[in-house]
């Protein structure tokens, strides 16, 4: 496995040990509390390093993580970063529905690959990891 | 119009948990202010970085989702689950939590709107709880 | 050109709140028909213009901005009452009677005092808002819980907040306001 599939892994664990967090029985409503908004935190810190780490790769031109389209984690500020959440969105969706109807199952990741630019887009637990460079880049091989 | 008999007593102790749920959506990049509205407009608990008027700001954000909630149902949407307005200096998030209370965040610019709207919506239905089993007893 | 700050509404209520602090209650161009008015025309515009429509379009907002009016007013009422009786709480609220009663805004007696726990509680018997209203199905005084919350906050100088827990509308005689100091 290499470095960015392990750091996608770890993400991956601690976006499921938030849902398990979430699914607890509450009755004892403020320490389950405490314990879900610890491992909100946990992941959410991750993501943001994660992000922080891809940018620091040459070759790699944005870096962001989406909820519903909304910025959630950035390294820096990009004049495109809104535009990346409405692809992100439209993306997602559009990708969904032809998931459905060729039973893809749920959808892991989309790229699209522009004369330009290209841009990956990961879905790691309730949020979607964003990351744009040259269409020459080999991604797989940067991020190795 | 709904009555305004619903009390939450800021004072109590047991308010704390409240409190610390605020201080947490404070510690999000760019918040600067945490604040429960009861259906008067009236604040009962707030975090902020800066001075505010808090009886103003309680009645206009009971007064703006209150309007933004009207104007929903007339295009034909149910429920209304949070209201975002946008200036230039920052974001105003309100969402209802129970009984006409509502939980209202306040951000400046750098604020990422997704980090703090996931947070509001991951932090809503456990202070539905707490505010549930108060106001029962 | 000088530049006029205050909106009209503003500039209204200074003429208003004016009137009220001179104590002469005479209005002119209103040579035949007077200074008061049918209580059913001040219900119409505190329930329908202040309520009803209010709330059409803006639903659960509605009685905070109602509440917040009728704080406005109390802060107000307050002020022409705090001045010159350093600080005095019984002439203060001898003061507030006899200015709710010049207003005919209702007979206000206070119900219970306890500043140690924080808590008043004022009755508004023969309340403006509500008289001769029934059926309702919670309290429908807002503007006065405002108007009273006002004229707490006014006097403590503290945040308050103020709850109707009785109202006349509700079958209870009189409208029963909690203020709780913050």
């Amino acid at each position: 496995m290499h470095w960015f599939e392990s750091q996608l892994a770890d993400l991956d664990r601690l976006a499921q040990e938030y849902t398990q967090a979430q699914q607890k029985q509450a009755g004892d409503i403020v320490n389950v509390s405490e314990n879900t908004r610890l491992k909100r935190s946990q992941f959410i810190d991750a993501v943001q390093a994660l992000v922080d780490k891809v940018i620091k790769i040459k070759g790699v031109g944005a870096c962001a993580a989406y909820h519903d389209g909304l910025i959630l984690a950035q390294a820096a500020q990009s004049p495109d970063i809104d535009a990346f959440g409405a692809v992100v969105q439209e993306s997602i969706r559009a990708a969904q529905q032809g998931g459905s109807s060729l039973r893809l199952g749920d959808i892991q990741q989309i790229v699209i690959v522009g004369a330009i630019n290209k841009l990956a887009m990961l879905s790691v637990g309730p949020i979607i990891l964003c990351i744009s460079c040259p269409k020459d880049i080999n991604l797989a091989s940067v991020l190795s | 119009m709904s009555s305004n008999v619903q009390f939450l007593d800021p004072r109590k102790s047991q308010n704390s948990e409240i409190d610390s749920i605020l201080r947490n959506l404070m510690s999000i990049q760019g918040v600067s202010a945490a604040a429960i509205v009861d259906s008067d407009g009236f604040v009962t608990h707030i975090h902020r970085d800066f001075e505010i008027n808090t009886d103003a700001i309680g009645a206009s954000v009971q007064v703006v989702f209150g309007a933004a909630s009207r104007a929903a149902q007339h295009v034909g949407h149910h429920q209304t689950n949070m209201v975002i307005s946008e200036s230039n200096d920052g974001y105003i998030l309100s969402t209802p939590i129970e009984a006409g209370f509502l939980l209202a965040l306040v951000t400046q610019r750098e604020a990422l709107l997704g980090r703090v709207r996931f947070e509001l919506k991951e932090t809503i239905p456990v202070l539905k709880k707490l505010f549930t089993s108060y106001l029962a007893n | 050109m000088i530049q006029n700050s205050k909106s009209d509404y503003q500039i209204a209520q200074q003429q208003i709140l004016d009137g009220i602090i001179s104590g002469e209650f005479d209005i002119e161009n209103r040579h035949d028909l007077g200074p008061l008015i049918p209580i059913r025309l001040f219900q119409a515009l505190r329930m329908v213009a202040l309520g009803s429509n209010v709330e059409d379009i803006l639903g659960q907002g509605a009685p905070s901005l109602v509440y917040h009016s009728g704080q406005s007013l109390g802060l107000a009422m307050g002020q022409i009452a705090a001045a010159n009786i350093d600080k005095d709480l019984e002439t203060y609220v001898g003061k507030i009677k006899l200015l709710c009663r010049q207003l005919s805004i209702g007979l206000v007696v206070p119900d219970k005092v306890d500043l140690a726990a924080g808590v008043l509680e004022l009755r508004v018997d023969e309340c403006v808002s509500c008289a001769g209203i029934h059926h309702v199905s919670a309290p429908i005084c807002h503007f006065e819980a405002g108007m009273v919350g006002g004229i707490v906050k006014t006097f403590f100088n503290r945040n308050v907040k103020a709850t109707e827990t009785k109202c006349n509308a509700l079958g209870d005689k009189t409208c029963l306001i909690r203020v709780d100091l913050m």
